[in-house]
């Protein structure tokens, strides 16, 4: 017996060790190249169900308002069309998504079509994780799509995210406050104000509504100051000329931020940021829940569906949108999640071809019927009625006109955490010059790996 | 000379320990030693976490590190943590153990909250507390006269807070093992001092502190271990900043693994801090003994 157990310590000992070994033998697990794309008209016209074989989807994202009811309308209409097919949602908390994709992407099964941040797509495509998804799409698809969603997911000619659905940025303000110090707000985006103009009427708005219950702020974001780009780059380019290097904030090639990050205009931008915060005290260095929605801030920059988590949790609260203001040139992010197939995906045709299925008219109507997300198609932009009157109309002016996407490239995840640092840091009172210094040694340090 | 064997008895003891031993010891084969093994390995190879790519680049990563400014700064400022930290939590633990030593047990169950509390939770408060326009230690501070201080937004205050936070957060473990060393200690070598007309200061130089020499080396090296381990706070709370000011080497390590995807490099860093740590634990202990 006791010779039994040494043998069956012995055993699991090797065995264990055996698993551990497995791991290591699994040397360079190349994906494996992408099968020629099928052209547009034969992955959407599936075989009959009868003659295939039964195929499981995995299809993950993250949890938004009405997200999951929206995909799972989608999902009921395209499984109707392709019996076949079974497309398993697998919904991930907003805030875990960031740090499980890539986990996914380095395992062996991750999901086979997953939403991936429209800033992320080409860093995705870089390392390898997700396919190219060409000829799925018809140049009339491609002319279709908003541009700045094109240009996040094209690398080297093709692109790796279907465009869906948008996001763009504007203003709330408290209609009442506004009202009451008698400042009237932009209503379209060629009245637009400038950063300046703002933030003198801001800045009555706030005073005029202080009471005995506080201060009220000027300004506030999702959370403040933002660290995300999305928020704080677009003052700095926008007080560049387009196609200035202000403007773009990044070399072409993606690889060199100096010269970029660091010029006069871009300094200029930078300070008038940190005023915001230290000298006119308009926006608040630390976060207050909520400040908007409680009538302690005068206005809110946030993402266009902000409006119905705003009705549905202060249904009281009298809002309206005015355009994002400007330095000198008027530009707003617009980003959204994409979908894309992974490179380790089994089943890459019939994942590409439900992508299609999304991003198609079609798609997301059925999508589009039980979410008030903004899609990623001008033609559905001018057609859906509730984005041709206000105040959502602003959104879809200033997709149309003055929306870029944010810079990226293969090394844009870097880009982003470094200069969302740096605007942070400066919206906390860092000497500019400095941190722009120590932010551009890094980037151009770390963005020097993808030349 | 003829060697000794051991008895059967002793073998006997030697198997039963093996066995029951067995499980744990699987345990920390899988979960322990063998990530510890393949992050030597990875610390040789340029590793791409998303494509699960690996080619092996020699001693590249640790090159990199020699001269790498980043983390010539973040090595730095954990020093610069650990100096706040560990000498103030310890003396401050000792002096809570000598003042509840008789005390009620109430008051050690207060001290020792903080310790049990989630580091999240702790830290989310704290930064709320940290608040330079709302927070309540600004609070408190204007009721006494003095103006709002930026703390977590200042370069200069900002790891001063952190390490307040965690000094008030693991003050109450360090005081349990004061509080165990203490009980340890005859009470007759108090008596026979008294006796010889010592006065409480002398009793505690030279009956109490030599008597806790190794409760001191103890906590030394697990404060260290822990102090060049901080990331959770300085993660939740300032995520490095402002200015880098904050960002330790654990912190950068978590960076170069998950944003910058530099697995390799992030693993050689790993390998570089833990034979920094157990230099200063193998030294620490030596220099006790020496004494």
């Amino acid at each position: 017996m006791k010779i039994r157990l040494r043998y069956l310590f012995v055993l699991v000992l090797a065995f264990s060790f055996a698993l551990a070994a497995c791991q290591s033998d699994a040397e360079e697990p190349v994906p494996e190249p992408a099968p020629e794309p099928a052209p547009a008209e034969e992955v959407q016209e599936a075989a009959p169900a009868e003659e295939v074989e039964p195929v499981t989807l995995r299809f993950m994202f993250p949890e938004g308002a009405g997200r999951g009811p929206g995909f799972e309308s989608a999902i009921a209409a395209y499984e109707e069309m392709n019996p076949h097919i079974t497309i398993e949602m697998e919904s991930v908390p907003f805030r875990e998504y960031g740090g499980l994709l890539p986990v996914q992407f380095a395992g062996d099964s991750p999901a086979d079509v997953a939403l991936v941040d429209s800033s992320a797509v080409i860093s995705y495509a870089y390392n390898g994780a997700i396919v190219p998804l060409d000829g799925i799409f018809e140049q009339s698809d491609v002319d279709d799509f908003l541009p700045s969603l094109v240009a996040q997911s094209t690398y080297e000619g093709s692109m790796y995210g279907a465009p869906f659905f948008i996001s763009t940025q504007g203003v709330f303000y408290n209609v009442d406050m506004f009202a009451a110090a008698g400042v009237a707000a932009p209503t379209s985006v060629e009245e637009a104000w400038t950063w300046p103009e703002f933030v003198e009427n801001v800045s009555k708005v706030a005073a005029s509504a202080e009471s005995d219950e506080g201060d009220v702020w000027g300004l506030v974001f999702l959370s403040n100051p933002p660290g995300s780009i999305s928020w704080s780059l677009p003052v700095v380019r926008s007080n560049g000329e387009p196609g200035s290097n202000t403007f773009m904030a990044l070399s072409p090639d993606g690889t060199e931020v100096s010269g970029y990050l660091d010029t006069p205009e871009a300094m200029e931008a930078y300070q008038f940021w940190q005023d915001l915060y230290v000298e006119h005290g308009l926006a608040p260095q630390g976060d207050v829940p909520d400040a908007f929605g409680n009538g302690q801030a005068a206005t809110m920059i946030s993402f266009s569906a902000w409006g119905s988590v705003l009705n549905n949790v202060f249904p009281d609260l009298n809002w309206d949108i005015m355009p994002i203001p400007y330095l000198e040139t008027h530009v707003v992010h617009a980003s959204h999640f994409m979908p894309t197939v992974a490179s380790k995906s089994d089943h890459q045709e019939e994942a590409k071809a439900f992508v299609q299925f999304l991003s198609s008219i079609e798609g997301f109507s059925a999508y589009y019927d039980v979410t008030s997300d903004m899609p990623a198609r001008v033609s559905l932009l001018n057609e859906l009625e509730e984005f041709q009157v206000r105040p959502l109309s602003i959104f879809k002016d200033e997709l149309l006109t003055v929306a870029y996407a944010a810079p990226g490239g293969p090394g844009g995840a870097i880009y982003a955490e470094i200069v969302g640092a740096l605007m942070l840091d400066i919206a906390q009172g860092a000497d500019i010059e400095a941190a722009v210094e120590a932010a551009v040694t890094e980037l151009d340090a770390q963005l020097a790996q993808f030349g | 000379m003829a060697i000794r064997r051991p008895s059967a008895h002793a073998i006997e003891r030697y198997r039963s320990a093996l066995l029951l031993s067995a499980p744990a010891l699987v345990g920390l084969a899988i979960f322990w030693y063998w990530p510890t093994i393949q992050a030597v390995i990875l610390g040789f190879q340029d590793y791409n976490l998303m494509s699960g790519s690996h080619a092996w680049t020699g001693f590249e990563n640790y090159q990199t590190a020699a001269t790498d400014p980043l983390l010539r700064l973040t090595f730095l400022n954990t020093v610069i943590y650990f100096l706040m930290e560990v000498p103030l939590q310890m003396a401050l633990a000792l002096a809570l153990a000598l003042l509840v030593q008789r005390g009620p047990a109430w008051l050690r169950t207060i001290i020792l909250v903080p310790t049990v509390t989630s580091m999240v939770v702790v830290s989310v408060i704290w930064g709320l507390m940290y608040h330079p326009n709302s927070g309540l230690i600004n609070s408190l501070l204007a009721g006494v006269g003095v103006p709002p201080q930026p703390f977590l937004t200042s370069a200069q205050q900002a790891m001063p807070s952190i390490a307040l936070l965690m000094i008030w957060k693991n003050v109450g473990f360090s005081m349990l093992f004061f509080l165990a060393g203490l009980v340890s200690i005859p009470r007759n070598y108090y008596e026979a001092a008294a006796t010889d007309g010592a006065n409480s200061r002398q009793l505690l130089r030279y009956v109490t502190l030599p008597l806790l020499r190794g409760t001191v080396v103890f906590l030394l090296i697990t404060n260290t271990v822990t102090a060049f381990k901080v990331f959770t706070p300085i993660f939740l709370i300032t995520e490095g900043g402002p200015i880098n000011a904050t960002r330790v080497v654990v912190l950068y390590i978590f960076e170069n693994a998950f944003r910058f995807n530099k697995m390799g490099y992030a693993a050689a860093i790993s390998v570089l801090l833990a034979l920094f740590l157990l230099i200063i634990s193998v030294y620490s202990l030596r220099a006790s003994r020496a004494r």
